[in-house]
């Protein structure tokens, strides 16, 4: 992923959530919820639509297995390794811009 | 609630929805229940976002979708848009007929469509043109207790309106009506309008030159300035820079141009000049006329705007109205003027909605044969891995290249319609509106194309990619009979078609009737041979009323003796001339009215000559006559202490309502409040003043000299035709004084079919749309029986071979297609009997179920039904078994 181009929102929570381990829709869901403090609602639609994008592009696969005592006909996505590197990405990126902004702001609030 | 959302999934992109239909169903239940625990409105939340969510989906599937060409390449989903619009082109190039046919068909239907809407965006949607036109609104007077709608603007009352009102911005007072304007060039008569000095800033416009009337000018004896429009400005003077302060004749007397105003100021009848109002307040009774118009306050409402002129009128009615028999009121502007328009634009907007309608179905039948004919193209591609999506977006495709080609055609068609439209009734076209092809004719023309590929789109995708792939591509041989659902939507077509047509004839052919009996209504006088004109005296070198009684008796009598002229007289308010002047009288021994409300009296001022020339008929007495005139003008002495009897003549109306059905009038007394009793002479026959079918109110006729007035309307009975009289009588007028103009000369006949114009114009529109759908109709049932018997050339040619008569094949195949036929003109008539009840008054009396026009309908729907299938059917009965047999 180029510098400088960010990536959609709720993709990189998508990402985020997978980035701390394997997980199933349901649960990409409920933690993309807590991890933006309820601020992001990932919808069905958006949220399989996405994950089959994800998985177009090989950031994300589908398990082979599925860990066992869960139900057989969850599917449960990994990150692969150019999903992680996508993230890296995206969470420098965010980083600098932030970074960017407080110097920004601290300069305005010295003038 | 689950099974709700299940069946929502049906939005979302079939892939999707395949692979996680399942989870997108908990993740949902798991939103929606946590929503729930928190209210009704939140679970109202949750539905709304994922319906968007879902739509949002369906959108994002459609949208091509840019992938690095070294990541993934999936074949089936890019978006190959240029190979697909070259392959749809060759599509409809491969079938010319078919596809010539359905570009016609769409034509027709958007060229109505669009005519009608310009017609519609020219009335009732495009704006005044003036700044902020919504802040805009009529005001005028209505007396419910006296049935009088509008009553006219009483200066007095205007002023105080215009001192006391709080939510105005400004307000202005106008009375439309025209001068003889005259210079070294000669004498024309041109519409004009006497107006308060605001108007400007009501209608927020600037002068092109000079300036608008000062306060000065606006009041009794002011001097004598004139503002006259741009057309004025540019086609009397030349565009001349210098023209402020120029001097012109204007009704005999001169006045000073003080400014020139932009064309959109000529508001609402092409106004070529504006006189100052030049109101007193302070005469009560000055006269009640004229119309006003009110710019509000921004963010005010009409209805506080009414209640601001009713609370500014209150004095008004505490002063000198303690009845409240006049009450203002407050509209908006656009409605004022649109009111007699709606039904009619109602009517015929839903009548070319219905006949895009049938044309729709039409091209929906074209596309389905031709789909179904292609069954085995759409099998094949699907069996070689072409996704549904990618057929259906194949055919969107052809479908949009149809109606986009069909639009153009019918924009085209539409606006040469509206031209000549325009071009037949220009004097039934209010003068405010423009037609023109705006963004909004434009907007719709692009809608109703979207509509059109909905609506003949769906049957043909449908078909295309539903049912199995095997059977379509087994379906190797022409002739066999495939797709029973196929035939069945066809037929389901053809009957909605003749269903439409059969509303569309019958409330058409009600209006027709109805126009029909309209024109033959009596119009209580003898309508041929009968020449009218209006002639104007000016005030300013004719100052006198005994110089206009003078005038009108020399004008009367040289008439007479004119070639070709057998009877002359004048009359002040001429029958369907939009003339109205309204009196209350007092009648002796009058019947106690039920409502206790006393009847409006229209007032006509009439010469002995004038019953002859036209041939108002008398029911009881005399007519005025020549010697009730001989005394020359009444002074008021005369009237008011009876030293002259006057002579009054009554119509048939006004004895049924103050004296009852057969009490006879003659001999009977009324009188205005000011007057001694004057003795009726005559009872005669109602004419129809308002119009044909507008009921007639009681009238009084009073002598000429009574009260002559300066501009009266000329009657002259001919022996030859009435319009050659024209030329002679223009001469005598010149001969009498050149000065004076012959305003807009006119035979009867063509008054009375003006008067009807509008209805004529209308009910025929109808009839033309209601005559196409027909046709659209006739062909669509002849297309799809023909297709279908040469689907049947095999199964025909067999039982041609097993020995079937000539009569059997066709009884089979007409039966099939005239019952479908029966069944949709059956149901049609059902509901045109609905819809017509909805044209109420148009219908002037004539019945919904009317029995002839039903049955007509009926008999000729059907008809045309068994002739539409009884060609195929003897083509299908000629069928050559070992040919059709052979057929592959």
């Amino acid at each position: 992923m180029a510098a400088g181009a960010s990536l959609k929102p709720h993709w990189f929570y998508i990402l985020l959530a997978l980035a701390d381990g394997d997980r199933h829709g349901l649960a990409i869901a409920r933690d993309v919820q807590s991890l933006s403090d309820g601020g992001v609602r990932l919808w069905p639609a958006t949220l399989y639509g996405s994950l089959d994008e994800l998985r177009g592009r090989k950031w994300i696969e589908e398990l082979a297995e599925h860990p066992e005592e869960e139900s057989e006909r969850k599917r449960y996505y990994r990150l692969t390794r150019t999903g992680r590197a996508v993230l890296t990405d995206e969470a420098e990126r965010l980083g600098r811009l932030s970074r960017l902004a407080r110097s920004r702001v601290r300069t305005g609030e010295a003038r | 609630v689950n099974r709700l959302y299940r069946a929502l999934l049906a939005l979302a992109p079939r892939r999707l929805r395949a692979r996680h239909g399942a989870d997108m169903e908990a993740l949902f239940a798991e939103r929606l229940a946590a929503a729930r625990t928190s209210g009704t409105a939140a679970a109202a939340a949750v539905w709304l976002r994922a319906v968007s969510d879902l739509l949002q989906a369906r959108l994002a599937a459609f949208r091509p979708e840019r992938v690095p060409l070294t990541v993934y390449i999936d074949e089936r989903t890019t978006f190959m848009a240029g190979s697909d619009i070259r392959y749809a082109w060759r599509a409809l190039l491969r079938q010319r007929g078919a596809t010539a046919l359905a570009v016609l068909m769409l034509a027709l239907g958007i060229a109505a469509n669009v005519a009608v809407f310009t017609l519609v965006n020219g009335l009732f949607l495009r704006p005044f043109p003036f700044p902020q036109p919504d802040r805009l609104v009529y005001i005028n007077t209505a007396a419910p207790k006296w049935n009088l709608d509008v009553v006219g603007i009483n200066y007095p009352d205007f002023d105080r309106w215009q001192k006391d009102q709080k939510l105005f911005d400004s307000l202005m007072t106008y009375q439309a009506s025209q001068f003889n304007l005259s210079d070294a060039g000669g004498a024309d008569r041109v519409r004009g309008a006497a107006i308060t000095r605001d108007f400007t800033r009501v209608l927020g416009l600037q002068p092109l030159l000079g300036r608008t009337f000062t306060a000065d000018e606006d009041r009794p004896k002011g001097p004598p300035v004139v503002i006259v429009s741009e057309h004025l400005w540019r086609s009397r003077f030349g565009a001349d820079p210098n023209v402020v302060g120029r001097s012109i004749r204007l009704d005999g007397a001169t006045a000073t141009v003080v400014g020139v105003m932009p064309a959109a100021a000529s508001f609402p009848s092409e106004i070529q000049l504006w006189v100052p109002m030049a109101g007193d307040p302070g005469r009560a009774y000055e006269s009640y006329s004229g119309d006003a118009i009110g710019r509000m306050k921004p963010g005010v409402t009409v209805a506080e705007a009414d209640a601001d002129i009713k609370r500014a009128h209150q004095p008004i009615w505490d002063a000198r109205d303690k009845q409240r028999i006049v009450t203002p009121f407050v509209k908006p502007l656009h409605d004022t003027f649109v009111a007699d328009y709606r039904g009619a634009a109602r009517a015929v907007s839903g009548a070319v909605a219905l006949l895009l309608l049938v044309a729709c179905a039409n091209v929906a039948a074209v596309m389905l044969a031709r789909a179904l004919a292609r069954r085995r193209e759409m099998g094949l591609r699907l069996a070689l891995g072409s996704s549904r999506a990618r057929v259906l977006r194949q055919l969107l495709i052809e479908n949009v290249m149809l109606a986009m080609a069909g639009s153009v055609l019918g924009l085209g068609a539409g606006r040469a319609a509206v031209s000549a439209l325009v071009s037949v009734i220009p004097d039934e076209v209010p003068r405010w509106a423009v037609f023109t092809f705006d963004a909004r004719v434009v907007g719709f023309a692009i809608v109703s194309m979207l509509v059109t590929v909905v609506l003949f789109g769906w049957a043909p995708a449908l078909h295309a990619v539903s049912g199995d792939l095997r059977s379509a591509v087994n379906a190797t041989t022409n002739g066999t009979t495939g797709a029973p659902r196929g035939r069945r939507t066809l037929w389901c077509l053809v009957g909605a078609e003749f269903a439409v047509s059969a509303v569309l004839l019958v409330c058409s052919l009600l209006l027709v009737k109805a126009f029909d009996r309209v024109r033959h209504t009596d119009p209580g006088f003898r309508a041929d041979h009968v020449l009218m004109a209006t002639i104007p005296l000016s005030e300013g070198t004719r100052p006198k009323a005994e110089q206009w009684f003078t005038f009108w008796t020399e004008l009367e009598q040289r008439a007479r003796q004119l070639p070709g002229v057998d009877a002359a007289g004048i009359i002040t308010c001429a029958p369907l001339d939009g003339c109205h002047l309204g009196n209350f009288f007092q009648v002796e021994n009058a019947l106690p009215r039920p409502d206790g409300k006393n009847p409006v009296v229209l007032m006509r001022i009439a010469s002995a000559g004038y019953f002859h020339a036209m041939g108002i008929r008398l029911k009881e007495g005399r007519f005025l006559a020549d010697s009730d005139i001989a005394r020359g003008v009444l002074t008021e002495d005369d009237i008011t202490k009876g030293r002259a009897p006057v002579a009054v003549v009554v119509n048939e109306s006004f004895v049924r309502m103050f004296w009852g059905e057969h009490a006879g009038g003659a001999g009977r007394r009324l009188k205005f409040n000011w007057t001694p009793w004057m003795t009726v002479v005559g009872v005669v026959a109602d004419v129809k003043h308002y119009g044909l079918e507008r009921p007639m109110r009681p009238g009084v006729y009073l002598p000429v000299n009574f009260s002559p007035q300066s501009a009266m309307t000329l009657a002259l009975h001919t022996t030859v035709a009435p319009e050659s009289v024209t030329p002679s009588l223009r001469q005598l007028l010149r001969q009498i004084d050149p000065e004076i103009p012959l305003v807009r000369p006119r035979t009867m006949e063509e008054q009375i079919a003006r008067s009807t114009a509008l209805r004529a114009a209308f009910s025929w529109m109808l009839a033309v749309f209601a005559g196409l759908a027909f046709v659209l109709a006739i062909g669509g049932a002849y297309g799809v029986a023909m297709y279908l018997v040469t689907q049947r050339t095999r199964e025909i040619g067999i039982r041609v071979a097993l020995g079937a008569r000539t009569r059997d094949i066709m009884r089979s195949v007409v039966a099939s297609g005239v019952g479908v036929v029966v069944v949709g003109v059956a149901c049609g008539l059902a509901v045109s009997v609905a819809v017509a009840g909805l044209l109420g008054d148009a219908l002037f009396g004539v019945s919904t179920h009317d029995a002839g026009v039903l049955s007509l309908v009926t008999a000729v729907l059907v008809v045309t039904a068994f002739l539409a299938n009884g060609l195929p059917a003897r083509r299908a009965a000629r069928i050559d078994p070992m040919r059709s047999l052979r057929t592959d």
